[in-house]
């Protein structure tokens, strides 16, 4: 066996003192033995960050470890050096790799000079010599055209391309442990298993132990060998991933367990209500461009230096037709910045529509404008990604509810006061909640605050974008359950935005898949899950994380990051990323058409 | 992580106190303003317990000049942060909200109107206006300072407007003026304080300075700027006159400048 490379031993830390002291880690033990893998999961709250900060000494002020604490590193106790001994070895010897890739990098240095200064800080190689090995590192990590991105800034490059950079600074030295604290959770599945497929082969050359810190049981079931279940700042399970998994003992566990296993089983959500008549949402050929242009600073265009273009048209959202029956949910699954919340957008009019059209209830959306606009609005509500963002932040809960009643004249004053508290009290929310701000509550809380007030104006139409993307798993059980709830006894459609598929599964009777700014595939939810027909959508659906080692191997993995919807590839979009074994020149020619496969089940490919 | 600024708590108190004792100047004074005690007899007296801040050369109370000069002095910078406040937020959040080619204009007014020196342009129309009351002079000194205050509130409201909450507001259905009020300028005060706080702290000086040069407000009316005049000339010989106003001053502004600090480095922190 071999001798591990890190060691934690009675590891406790706590906030503030005297009466305000509260514990947030409690005599943790931990052991990793080079080139092993440990997963720490837990709800949010559990103490999982605190955890991997007091690893790297770089916890805030404030936090102060248990004098008992014990952290080893190859022997020797970490808690114990001096301030420049222990910054020797971090890097070095032991590397973290946070979720916000954007604060852990340095905006004003090209990345290549990142890298290389890490070398030369360490003294580990000199000028052209670390400036090579850091190209050398990006292009280990995935990134085309390392020599010319190396010297390109961190906000050029997208969210999943800035975490490889992330793990490429955190790996290039070699480090006997990497600390990895929801290394994902702000990316999509299949950038999501590209990411930590590319941890597991750089670990596999490296020899690094991993500690991988996350909320989500089934990435760490796939990806570590033992698991560590943190609830309330304790370790309260402890054993086998496989074992864990599949045998659940402590309620923390079997919560998480709960949440998990919910997510996973398809369970297809009732018939829609009423489709006997027209439709509540019909929305047609619909088309969204943005002008981009670099001088107004828009650097999301692609490409950099003197042959960058100056100004280009996104097609966010590129001949799109869909229809939402009274009473239905319709989910809208695909990768980041394939045009999903711009169609939400266009649907709230928040952003102007290019082409095509959008009828609610019989009436021309895009041609409303005014009061006409003002009284469509209070029939179709967003539910926004997160509420903590969307409640302005010097108002008070119930004012914010209540602001709903008012500016519709529903209710007004004494009235529009008490029936807020009733929509938060539905809500699940304790009455206290009225008179606090946005930011005193929890994500989970806020999420409700954000639904009542969105059901304050009486809609009939929910466009939920990401609504349980915030959230911890079990928190996003709680939440899916109670939109369900809503959308039966209210009778309210749905148009439920998400990247998590499992989430989808359970809250939707049908489903689109978005590919750039297109629906490539439309279907009964429980049939799309089953037999997805567009080689997108299985590559979607098998990227989702299952707890199972074995999965891995078998998912498909999608090369390659969305093109630019700047310049969208020609003939089928897929085509360039597609694995299916039949592709050909028709591919890369024709576009294909969403036709009708079997009944209600739509999709785009020449070759299914 | 927050710098906090030390010794913020003091200044509020400084600056509490100085206001106070401003606006309760009149009734403190133990003497009228303009009160010759004794021409001869009283003239030019060093401090003494009759008379802490001594007396001036027309044997005038010094302190009573103090009392009754601060009142006019923060008043006249008050109003003048009113003025410039007022002409900020206008141009900076009309600017932020047409965008375009009407926010190019109204910055690049902004950017021509900071070229000019502040001082050089009171001087000017001062001289082109003639004598001035202590109201329109007031309004001259705000007319001059809103520049600074338009470029905070229109990077903010622009900042703002972006926000996802003003995009839930809008979606719910708020009307634009609701909109304005309960959804943005919440929002904006933290920079109007801060804005606010910068432009007392560049006004107090500004009025001093003029009404110590004459241009200002007139003897013999008192202001904190105008009682030094005359008296600096023999500063030596007659200290007591310069000191304690010129320490009133640099009391006020060296408040009000830690707090505006401490107000704005909070609000950074907010972001």
């Amino acid at each position: 066996m071999n001798k591990p490379a890190l060691r934690v031993r009675d590891l406790g830390v706590t906030a503030g003192t005297g009466a305000d002291r509260r514990v947030l880690l409690e005599g943790l033990n931990l052991s990793l033995e080079r080139g092993s893998s440990a997963g720490l999961v837990g709800s949010s709250g559990a103490g999982k960050s605190t955890l991997g900060l007091a690893l790297m000494r770089l916890l805030p002020e404030g936090l102060a470890l248990d004098p008992r604490s014990q952290v080893e590193l190859d022997g020797v106790d970490l808690l114990a050096l001096r301030d420049g001994e222990m910054r020797e070895r971090r890097g070095r010897r032991i590397a973290m790799v946070f979720q916000e890739p954007l604060q852990a990098l340095n905006p004003s240095m090209a990345v290549g000079d990142q890298l290389a200064e890490s070398l030369i800080v360490h003294g580990i190689s000199l000028g052209r010599e670390a400036e090579e090995r850091a190209v050398e590192m990006l292009g280990k990590v995935g990134i085309a055209g390392a020599r010319a991105a190396a010297r390109r800034y961190p906000h050029e490059f997208s969210g999943g391309m800035r975490q490889r950079l992330l793990i490429a600074s955190a790996l290039l030295l070699g480090p006997d442990v990497l600390v990895a604290d929801e290394p994902t959770t702000a990316l999509d599945p299949t950038v999501q298993a590209q990411v930590l497929d590319l941890i597991d082969a750089l670990r596999a050359e490296t020899g690094t132990a991993l500690l991988l810190i996350s909320h989500d049981l089934d990435i760490v079931g796939e990806r570590c060998e033992r698991l560590l279940v943190l609830d309330g700042g304790r370790v309260v399970e402890d054993g086998p991933a496989c074992e864990v998994l599949a045998s659940p003992r402590a309620p923390a566990t079997r919560t998480l367990s709960a949440a998990r296993a919910k997510l996973a089983t398809a369970v297809p959500a009732a018939a829609p209500a009423g489709d006997d008549g027209a439709p509540l949402l019909t929305v047609r050929e619909l088309s969204v461009r943005y002008a981009l242009d670099r001088r107004r600073g828009d650097f999301q265009l692609p490409g950099a230096g003197a042959r960058a273009p100056e100004r280009a048209v996104v097609h966010a959202v590129d001949s799109v037709s869909f229809s939402i029956a009274r009473g239905e949910s319709l989910g809208l699954v695909g990768e980041s910045g394939c045009g999903k919340t711009s169609l939400a957008h266009a649907v709230l009019r928040l952003v102007p529509a290019s082409g095509g059209g959008i009828h609610f209830d019989g009436v021309d959306l895009l041609a409303s404008r005014g009061e006409a606009l003002r009284r469509l609005r209070r029939r179709v509500q967003l539910v926004p990604q997160d509420a903590g963002a969307s409640l302005t932040p010097q108002m008070t809960i119930g004012a914010l509810v209540a602001e709903g009643l008012e500016v519709h004249g529903i209710a007004t004053g004494k009235d529009a006061r008490r029936r807020a508290a009733a929509l938060l009290e539905e809500m699940g929310l304790p009455a206290r909640v009225a008179s606090v701000r946005p930011r005193e509550l929890s994500a989970g809380e806020r999420q409700r605050a954000a639904i009542a007030r969105a059901l304050s104006t009486g809609p009939e139409l929910l466009v939920c974008d990401e609504p349980v993307a915030s959230v911890d798993a079990p928190t996003r059980m709680l939440l899916l359950d109670m939109l369900d709830r809503l959308r039966i006894e209210r009778g309210l459609s749905l148009l439920f935005i998400s990247h998590d598929l499992g989430a989808v599964s359970r809250i939707t009777s049908r489903v689109a898949v978005m590919y750039l700014g297109r629906i490539v595939e439309l279907a009964p939810t429980a049939r799309l899950m089953a037999q997805p027909r567009m080689p997108y959508t299985q590559a979607l659906l098998s990227a989702v994380p299952t707890g199972d080692p074995a999965a891995v191997s078998r998912r498909i993995v999608l090369r390659g990051e969305l093109p630019s919807a700047v310049n969208p590839p020609a003939g089928c979009p897929f085509h360039p990323r597609c694995p299916h074994p039949l592709k050909d020149a028709q591919c890369a020619e024709g576009r294909p058409p969403l036709t009708e496969r079997d009944s209600g089940h739509l999709a785009a490919c020449w070759k299914q | 992580m927050r710098h906090p600024v030390r010794g913020t708590t003091s200044a509020v108190i400084l600056f509490a106190a100085v206001t106070a004792v401003a606006v309760a100047g009149p009734w403190l004074a133990p003497h009228g303003p303009n009160t010759q005690l004794d021409p001869i007899a009283m003239a030019s007296l060093p401090p003494s317990l009759a008379h802490p801040f001594g007396t001036d050369t027309f044997s005038r109370d010094v302190l009573s000049r103090v009392l009754h000069g601060g009142r006019l002095s923060l008043g006249i910078a008050a109003l003048a942060v009113t003025v410039a406040l007022s002409l900020g937020t206008l141009v900076g959040s009309v600017a932020a909200r047409l965008g375009g080619i009407a926010d190019t204009l109204l910055m690049r007014l902004t950017d021509a109107a900071l070229a000019f020196p502040r001082i050089l342009v009171l001087l000017l129309l001062v001289a082109a206006s003639g004598p001035l009351d202590a109201f329109t002079f007031a309004l001259l000194i705000g007319a001059t300072g809103w520049m600074t205050t338009a470029r905070l509130v229109r990077q903010e409201t622009q900042r703002l407007l972006a926000t996802e909450h003003l995009r839930g507001a809008r979606v719910l259905g708020v009307p634009w003026p609701s909109l304005l009020r309960r959804h943005l300028l919440p929002g904006l005060l933290p920079t109007l304080a801060a804005a606010g706080t910068i432009a007392f702290a560049a006004a107090v000086p500004l009025e001093a300075g003029l009404s110590f040069l004459g241009l200002g407000v007139r003897p013999p009316q008192a202001s904190w700027g105008n009682i030094i005049t005359g008296a600096e000339s023999q500063v030596v010989r007659h200290w007591w006159m310069v000191l304690f106003p010129t320490l009133c001053i640099v009391v006020t502004v060296f408040a009000a400048n830690v707090i505006a600090e401490r107000i704005s480095t909070d609000r950074r922190a907010r972001q």
